[in-house]
């Protein structure tokens, strides 16, 4: 069973619920929102990635939000000190919960694209040229420096220049390993510059528009009527509209 | 159409390449394709998984050129995790996916075995709707009845004027320290990989050289890397001098020279770079610069002494970095693809020093897929295969005390 949205579908999906979100103060639609949110995460096969943005994130967030808003200032913000510490949790949970919420559509909207599906996506989300260029770039940027950086931490590793692998060593010799990592960078740089104007790499990713969409229309629907709905409630909360 | 072209280093192979490709795109408005020593930046930096490039820069026939280049399993590899000879083969799939009038291959052949090189022509020749040109310092090894070369004339706009190498120079003085290395049960596989290395059993004895040979992928360079301390295997033991396990002291039992010299490169001159090495380990100024000397001679690097070694072209890179790897002074020196963009002539006087210093009392193990280099020296030939060698018992015991 194809359990991947179209394009367009999970771009419109993710917007609503990360607008929904922002519009919205109650932690109690948040949550609700949030535990909704858990199995696509789940099926979109990034549950771990999640975990990982929770304990690396949320965690501190959390930590720092819970008790400097309840206990220190115990008001939310725009009421005076001390006058209201519920109103003061609440507002920070609200702030938590959000970001968990919001953490966790943007992941279930990128991470759980197939990279092989990466840059028709980005294509159909309207992005074209440079614009499209500069997206792609940007989610392989950040694995292929670690490799690389990697790479390179082996390589002073074998020269002896580092005792172990720890971060504490790498720390201390970062000046040196930044040296080959920066001009390595640069090279491949110049060189893949070359590369797309030789290849008509522009011309391509232009030309990537035109491929048939494997997401399932199905999954679409359901995810943008859900989106849809939680943005009503969102809005019908807030102002009270209902 | 396939066309060699030949000439030394620095007689200008690859401006020829480069003016030609420039011609391709710029003549009828078709796209081309340049794969250089640095393969990694062949790749359009775009995608992560060899098919999303693939399928990124690709009109049509993907699956076909897939098939006849046999990376069929190697897919759904992330880019960064090939090895040498695979990132090659993906290179010259994503060139011939995207239909060009024109492939430049640039010394990358070297890195291919023989099966995988075959492979790479076939696909080539059926899949190039124009030209190939191919400059590769080990064509004589292969190319008999492909193609007959080109001479390319000398060029003359080099700046710098780099010396050859000297296979008759001082080698490197004797390190004090000399003992058998003795593996036993080492297995290591990477993140959600296959094991790499498989239950591995080896003696290697000092003084020696020994060509680790096999195909691309076959572990070679891991096992170079656990030698050398860079990588702690997943399992296994690996004893020399009474000590255990390399990876607790790197770079003390051996000095490793990295396929691809720029990740090796650390100092801001020649000279810091040779320095730094035989640094390490804690020497004193004389051997320091004995063992520094030696290496600028033999690897003629005195009219580089002060350049930035990333300002100089990739062979001589590869020089700078094989020169820093001697220099350290190591009881062993692991050589991965030593000639890879060399010519003929510089491999053979790599392949003199090399044997120098091995009948030195200096422990040598060479990754290489030029059979015509290892010839060269007398050499103990293991072959990995499926993270085993294929004596694992005659290496293990049969070594001379």
């Amino acid at each position: 069973m194809n359990t991947t949205p179209t394009a367009r579908g999970r771009l419109a999906g993710s917007l609503m619920a990360v607008a929904g979100a922002v519009i919205t103060t109650s932690p109690l639609l948040l949550a609700a929102g949030y535990v909704f949110l858990l199995p696509v995460l789940l099926i979109g096969a990034v549950f771990r990635a999640h975990l990982r943005f929770l304990v690396i994130v949320v965690l501190p967030v959390a930590a720092f939000a819970l008790v400097v808003w309840p206990f220190v200032m115990g008001a939310p913000p725009g009421e005076i000190a001390g006058s209201n510490p519920a109103g003061a949790f609440r507002f920070a949970s609200a702030t938590v919960l959000r970001l968990m919420f919001v953490g966790g559509v943007v992941q279930a909207c990128v991470l759980a694209i197939h990279s092989r599906d990466l840059a028709t996506t980005f294509r159909r989300w309207g992005l074209r040229g440079e614009w499209l260029i500069a997206a792609l770039g940007a989610t392989v940027l950040a694995p292929e420096m670690k490799r690389r950086a990697d790479r390179v931490f082996t390589a002073a590793l074998a020269r002896g220049l580092l005792p172990n692998r720890s971060i504490w060593s790498r720390l201390r010799v970062l000046p040196t390993t930044l040296m080959p990592l920066t001009a390595w960078s640069l090279r491949a740089a110049i060189s893949r510059a070359d590369n797309w104007h030789e290849r008509k790499l522009l011309d391509r990713v232009d030309a990537l528009a035109g491929r048939p969409d494997p997401g399932s229309l199905v999954v679409s629907g359901a995810l943008v009527v859900a989106a849809i709905i939680w943005l009503c409630a969102s809005i019908s909360l807030r102002w009270r509209i209902l | 159409m396939l066309r060699l072209i030949d000439g030394p280093n620095f007689s200008g192979r690859t401006t020829v390449l480069r003016n030609a490709i420039t011609a391709a795109r710029n003549g009828d408005g078709r796209s081309a394709a340049y794969v250089g020593p640095e393969v990694f930046t062949s790749f359009s930096g775009l995608a992560s998984t060899v098919a999303s490039e693939l399928d990124l820069v690709g009109d049509g026939c993907v699956g076909q050129i897939v098939s006849a280049l046999g990376i069929e399993p190697l897919l759904d590899r992330d880019l960064s995790t090939l090895s040498g000879g695979e990132e090659v083969l993906c290179a010259i799939a994503a060139g011939l996916a995207c239909q060009p009038m024109r492939v430049a291959l640039d010394c990358v052949f070297e890195q291919l075995d023989h099966g995988r090189r075959e492979r790479a022509l076939g696909a080539l020749c059926g899949y190039c709707v124009g030209e190939v040109l191919l400059a590769d310092n080990r064509s004589r090894e292969w190319a008999d009845g492909v193609a007959a070369p080109e001479p390319v004339p000398a060029h003359d706009g080099n700046s710098v004027r780099f010396d050859a190498i000297d296979g008759e120079a001082p080698v490197p003085a004797r390190p004090e320290h000399l003992s058998d290395i003795l593996i036993s049960g080492l297995r290591h596989r990477y993140e959600h990989g296959r094991w790499v290395l498989d239950d591995l059993q080896l003696r290697l004895c000092p003084g020696t050289i020994v060509h680790l040979a096999g195909e691309n992928g076959a572990g070679k360079s891991t096992l170079a890397k656990i030698l050398v301390g860079a990588l702690v295997p997943s399992a296994g033991k690996v004893q020399c001098n009474g000590a255990v396990d390399p990876w607790k002291a790197p770079g003390r039992l051996a000095a490793y020279h990295f396929q691809n010299p720029d990740t090796q490169l650390f100092r801001s001159t020649v000279r810091e770079e040779l320095l730094a090495g035989a640094r390490v380990c804690g020497r004193s100024g004389d051997v320091v610069a004995e063992l520094v000397d030696a290496a600028v001679i033999a690897f003629g690097l005195s009219s580089v002494l002060t350049i930035h070694p990333h300002e100089l072209p990739f062979s001589m890179r590869k020089r700078v970095a094989m020169a820093s790897t001697f220099a350290c002074g190591t009881p062993w020196v692991i050589l991965d693809e030593p000639t890879l963009g060399q010519d003929d002539h510089a491999a053979g006087q790599i392949a003199t020093y090399v044997r120098r210093t091995a009948e030195a009392g200096i422990g040598i193990i060479i990754i290489s897929h030029s059979q015509p280099f290892v010839d060269r020296l007398p050499h103990q030939r293991i072959s990995l295969a499926h993270g085993k060698t294929d004596q694992q018992e005659q290496h293990a015991y049969g070594c001379r005390s």
